[in-house]
C-alpha cells in the first residue's frame, strides 16, 4: 500500500494552485461572472488538464481518478465555475477508450442524461433513439445539462430498446453542436455555472456505445469521485475563511475564537472535512475500478460523508460568520451555494445511500 | 384540560377564515405559497386591509386600538392568515416600536407615530445593528450629540431590513460615551428624509435585497423625536427585542411550508414513484412535522402561561432557537424534494409579471433561494448562540 501522490501528481497540484492564486481570486471570479465568460477554459486546456486522462495513444497523460481528483479539488477551493467536471470530466468518462477527436485538446463537450422525473436516476431513460438510414434519430428532452449551450458536442442517452427505467436498451449518442431539431435553453445555476435544458426533435445522432449501461454507470462513479474531491477542496476553503473570521472579528471585547462555543463548531468542520477528504481519496483510488459492487460502495460511501459534511460546513460557515455571511459580496455565501448544489448533483445523501445498502 | 377549540373559537377561526377568503387574491396566495416575491404593494394592500378592519394591531392595548384576544385568538388568527396565503407583516412598526411608544414615550409622541402605524401609512425599520456591533450590540458606535434643540447624529447602521421601503427608523445612538456602555445609549426616531440619510443596498446570497446599510451623516434630529429619557435607550431595546423574539417562532408560516412542502412531494417522484412513497424522504418529512407538532404545543403552552403572568425567558429563547431550526429545515426539504431541478437561477420567476417560459415547474425557481435566504433566521433577532447564553445564564444563575 502507497498513500503518497507521485512527484508529477505533487507538480500537478502546485502549478494548478498557484495558477489560480494568481488568476482566480474571489474578485477575479466576481469579474468573470459578470462578464459571463473567462480565458480560464483556455488555460486550462493550455495547461494539459483536458487531456490528463486520455490515453497516450489519444494525445493525453494517461492519468486516472486520483489525478481527476487532484485537479477537482484545486477548482473547488477557488469556486471555479468553468465546466471542467460537465465537460472534460464527464466527457472523457463517457467516451473512455475512443474519444475520438470529441474531447481533449479545447473541444467542449456536454452529456445530457437526466431526465425530469427521473431524479437522480440516469436508467430513468424515456428519449427514444430510432434507426434513420445509417444512423440513429433522437426524440425527447434532458434537463440540467452542465455546459448544454457551450458544447461542441452534445453526448446523449437515447433508449433503443426496453422499459422506461430498464438499465439495458440505453444507448450513447453524440449530437453535433449545430445539429438540426435540437434547442437549448440555456441558464445559470445557483452556484454560477452555466447549464441548460435540451430539447431533441428527431435529431440526427452517431450511435457511440450500443449498451451503454455499464459506461454510464462507470463514469457516473468516476463523476462522482471528482465532485468529491471538488467538495473536499471548497469545504477547507471556506473552513479556513471560517477560522480567520473568528480571529479576526471582534465582539464583547474579544475575539470570536476566544469563545469556546465557537471554538467547538469550528473544530467540528475540521473533523467533517478530514472524514470526508479521507473517504474521498478511497473513492478516486477505486473509481477507475471494473470491480462494479466494490466500486459503486465505495464512491456511494464517499458521496453520503460528502454531503454531510458539505451540509454541516456550509451552513456553519455562514452560522459563524453572522450577518456578512449571508451577503453575495462575500465568499462564504459562493461556498455555501456551491457545496449544497454538490449536494443534489448526482445523487444526493439519501440516493447514495441507498445504493450503499444494495 | 382540552385541546379542542370553543363554540366562541370556533367563531372566531370562521370569521378569520372569511376575511382572508374575501381579501387575499388566488394570485397572491398563489406567489405565497410557490416562494414569489411579495412586492412593497402585496405587504401594504394586506395590511390595510386588516388596520380597516381593525386587526393590524391587535396585541397593543385596547386604548390605542388592540384587540383584546386571548393568545390563542392570536394563533388562530396567525394560522387562518398563513395558510390563506397573507404575506408576512412587516413588523418593526407594528411589535416593535408601536410597542415601545405605548410604554414609554409622551403622549405628544404617540400621537404622532402610533396612527401611521395603525393605519399603516408609515413604514418603519430598526436601526440597531452597525458594523461593529452584532452580538454585542452595547458597543454600537453611532454618536448624537445635542445642540441646541436638535440631536446632530453620526454613524453606520447595517444590515437594516427594508431600509429601501422604510419613511422612518428608530435608532440606538450613543449619546454619553464616559460610562458603561448599555448606560450611554439612547433611543431616537429618525425621518429617513432627513439631509445626512443615505441608504445602500446589501445584496444577499440568494440573489434578493432586503437588507441595507444606513449612513447618518451629520443628520439633525429634533429632540422631540427623542423616545422617553437620554440614556435609557437600552431598557426600552431590550423590551422591544423580548417582543421580537416571543413572534419569531412562526408557527403559522411553518405549517403553511409544510403543507407546501407535501403537496410537492406528492408530484415530484424517484424511482418511477411520488416522493411521498419514498421511505427515506417520507421519513424526512415526517420528523420535521413532528419537531412542528412539539413546537406548536411548546408555543400553545407558553402562550398559555401569558394569560396568568410573565412566561419563564427561558422558554422564549428555547422557542426561537426550535422555530428557526424548523423553517430552515422545511425550506432544505422543499429545495431537496425538487432535486436537479433546485439548480437553475431564475430570479425573474420570482418576479411578478414576468410571464417567460421557465426551467423546470413554477414551484422550482423559489425554493433554493427560500433555504438560502433561510439561514438568516438563526443569526438575527438574537443569534441561537446568543439564546443559548441567554438560557445558559438564566438557569446557572438560578
Ligand atoms: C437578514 C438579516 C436581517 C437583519 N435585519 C436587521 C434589522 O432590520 N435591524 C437591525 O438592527 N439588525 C438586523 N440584523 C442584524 C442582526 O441582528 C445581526 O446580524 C445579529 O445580531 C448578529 O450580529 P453579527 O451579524 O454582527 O454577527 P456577530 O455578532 O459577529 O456573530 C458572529 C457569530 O458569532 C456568534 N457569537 C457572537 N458572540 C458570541 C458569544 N459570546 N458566544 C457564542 N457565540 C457568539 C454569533 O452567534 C454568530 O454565529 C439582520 C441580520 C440579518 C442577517
Amino acid at each position: 500500500m502507497d498513500l503518497n501522490f507521485t512527484e508529477e501528481q505533487n507538480l500537478l497540484r502546485e502549478s494548478l494552485s498557484r495558477y489560480l492564486a494568481d488568476n482566480y481570486s474571489f474578485e477575479h471570479r466576481k469579474g468573470y461572472l459578470e462578464a459571463g465568460s473567462s480565458l480560464v477554459a483556455q488555460s486550462l486546456d493550455e495547461m494539459g488538464l483536458n487531456a490528463l486522462t486520455l490515453s497516450e495513444d489519444d494525445g493525453g497523460f494517461g492519468g486516472n481518478s486520483v489525478d481527476t481528483a487532484i485537479v477537482m479539488e484545486e477548482l473547488g477551493r477557488a469556486l471555479v465555475t468553468e465546466p471542467y467536471l460537465g465537460s472534460t470530466v464527464i466527457g472523457t468518462a463517457l467516451l473512455a477508450g475512443k474519444p475520438g477527436d470529441v474531447v481533449g485538446n479545447g473541444k467542449s463537450v456536454a452529456a445530457a442524461l437526466t431526465e425530469m422525473g427521473g431524479r437522480y436516476d440516469l436508467n430513468h431513460v424515456a428519449t427514444k433513439a430510432s434507426k434513420n438510414g445509417d444512423g440513429y434519430k433522437i426524440d425527447g428532452s434532458k434537463v440540467m445539462v452542465l455546459n448544454a449551450t457551450d458544447a461542441d458536442t452534445v453526448l446523449v442517452t437515447a433508449r433503443l430498446n426496453g422499459d422506461l427505467r430498464d438499465q439495458a436498451g440505453i444507448g450513447l449518442f453524440a449530437v453535433t453542436k449545430d445539429a438540426e431539431g435540437m434547442s437549448t435553453k440555456g441558464y445559470v445555476t445557483q452556484d454560477g455555472m452555466q447549464a441548460g435544458d435540451v430539447d431533441f426533435d428527431g435529431v440526427e445522432a452517431a450511435l457511440l456505445v450500443e449498451d451503454a449501461w455499464p459506461t454510464i454507470d462507470k463514469a457516473f462513479d468516476q463523476v462522482n469521485s471528482a465532485i468529491c474531491a471538488e467538495a473536499v477542496g471548497a469545504m477547507e476553503a471556506v473552513t479556513k475563511l471560517t477560522k480567520e473570521y473568528l480571529q479576526t472579528r471582534q465582539q464583547f471585547g474579544r475575539p470570536l475564537a476566544t469563545f469556546q462555543a465557537l471554538q467547538f463548531r469550528l473544530v467540528d468542520m475540521m473533523v467533517a472535512v478530514t472524514e470526508a477528504r479521507a473517504i474521498s481519496l478511497k473513492a478516486s483510488m477505486l473509481a477507475d475500478s471494473n470491480d462494479v459492487v466494490e466500486r459503486n460502495r465505495t464512491v456511494s460511501a464517499a458521496k453520503v460523508k460528502v454531503c454531510e459534511a458539505a451540509r454541516l460546513v456550509g451552513q456553519d460557515a455562514i452560522q459563524l460568520h453572522g450577518g456578512i455571511g449571508m451577503t453575495n459580496e462575500y465568499a462564504a455565501g459562493h461556498y455555501f451555494k456551491r457545496l449544497t448544489m454538490i449536494c443534489q448533483s448526482f445523487g444526493d445523501r439519501d440516493w447514495h445511500l441507498k445504493r450503499f445498502i444494495g | 384540560m382540552d385541546m379542542n377549540l370553543s363554540a366562541e373559537e370556533l367563531a372566531f377561526q370562521q370569521e378569520v377564515r372569511s376575511f382572508c377568503e374575501a381579501t387575499i387574491t388566488p394570485e397572491l396566495k398563489s406567489k405565497s405559497y410557490n416562494g414569489k416575491r411579495h412586492t412593497k404593494e402585496d405587504v401594504l394592500g394586506w395590511q390595510r386591509a386588516l388596520a380597516s378592519k381593525g386587526w393590524l394591531t391587535p396585541s397593543w392595548p385596547v386604548e390605542h386600538g388592540g384587540c383584546d384576544w386571548t393568545p390563542f385568538q392570536h394563533l388562530i388568527f396567525e394560522e387562518e392568515a398563513y395558510g390563506a396565503g397573507a404575506p408576512r407583516l412587516v413588523v418593526f412598526g407594528i411589535s416593535m416600536i408601536g410597542p415601545v411608544l405605548i410604554q414609554f414615550a409622551s403622549d405628544e409622541m404617540k400621537k404622532e407615530h402610533l396612527p401611521g402605524i395603525q393605519n399603516s401609512t408609515v413604514w418603519w425599520c430598526q436601526g440597531f445593528s452597525e458594523p461593529g456591533a452584532g452580538s454585542d450590540l452595547a458597543s454600537l458606535k453611532t454618536k448624537a450629540v445635542r445642540e441646541g434643540d436638535h440631536y446632530i447624529v453620526n454613524g453606520q447602521k447595517t444590515w437594516t431590513t427594508m431600509a429601501q421601503h422604510a419613511d422612518w427608523i428608530f435608532c440606538l445612538v450613543k449619546t454619553d460615551p464616559d460610562c458603561k456602555p448599555q448606560a450611554g445609549i439612547t433611543m431616537l426616531l429618525i425621518d429617513m428624509k432627513s439631509p445626512g440619510v443615505e441608504v445602500r443596498p446589501i445584496q444577499t446570497m440568494d440573489g434578493g435585497h432586503e437588507v441595507n446599510e444606513v449612513f447618518l451623516d451629520n443628520v439633525k434630529v429634533p429632540v422631540e423625536n427623542l423616545v422617553g429619557e437620554e440614556n435609557k435607550g437600552w431598557t426600552y431595546a431590550k423590551f422591544l427585542l423580548g417582543n421580537e423574539r416571543k413572534g419569531i417562532a412562526e408557527v403559522g408560516l411553518s405549517k403553511r411550508r409544510l403543507e407546501h412542502l407535501k403537496s410537492l412531494a406528492k408530484i415530484e417522484q424517484a424511482g418511477g414513484r411520488p416522493m411521498t412513497e419514498d421511505p427515506d424522504f417520507a421519513r424526512r418529512i415526517a420528523e420535521v412535522e413532528i419537531n412542528l407538532l412539539t413546537l406548536e404545543m411548546m408555543n400553545l403552552r407558553l402562550l398559555n402561561a401569558m394569560t396568568s403572568g410573565s412566561p419563564p425567558l427561558e422558554e422564549a429563547a428555547m422557542l426561537k432557537i426550535k422555530g428557526t431550526e424548523i423553517q430552515q429545515g422545511l425550506t432544505e426539504l422543499t429545495m431537496a424534494v425538487l432535486g436537479p431541478y433546485s439548480a437553475p437561477f431564475q430570479p425573474a420567476g420570482l418576479i411578478e409579471g414576468w410571464n417567460e417560459e421557465l426551467a423546470g415547474p413554477e414551484y422550482a425557481a423559489g425554493a433554493a433561494p427560500a433555504y438560502f435566504n433561510m439561514r438568516k433566521s438563526s443569526i438575527y433577532g438574537g443569534s441561537n448562540e446568543v439564546q443559548r447564553q441567554i438560557i445558559a445564564k438564566t438557569v446557572l444563575s438560578a
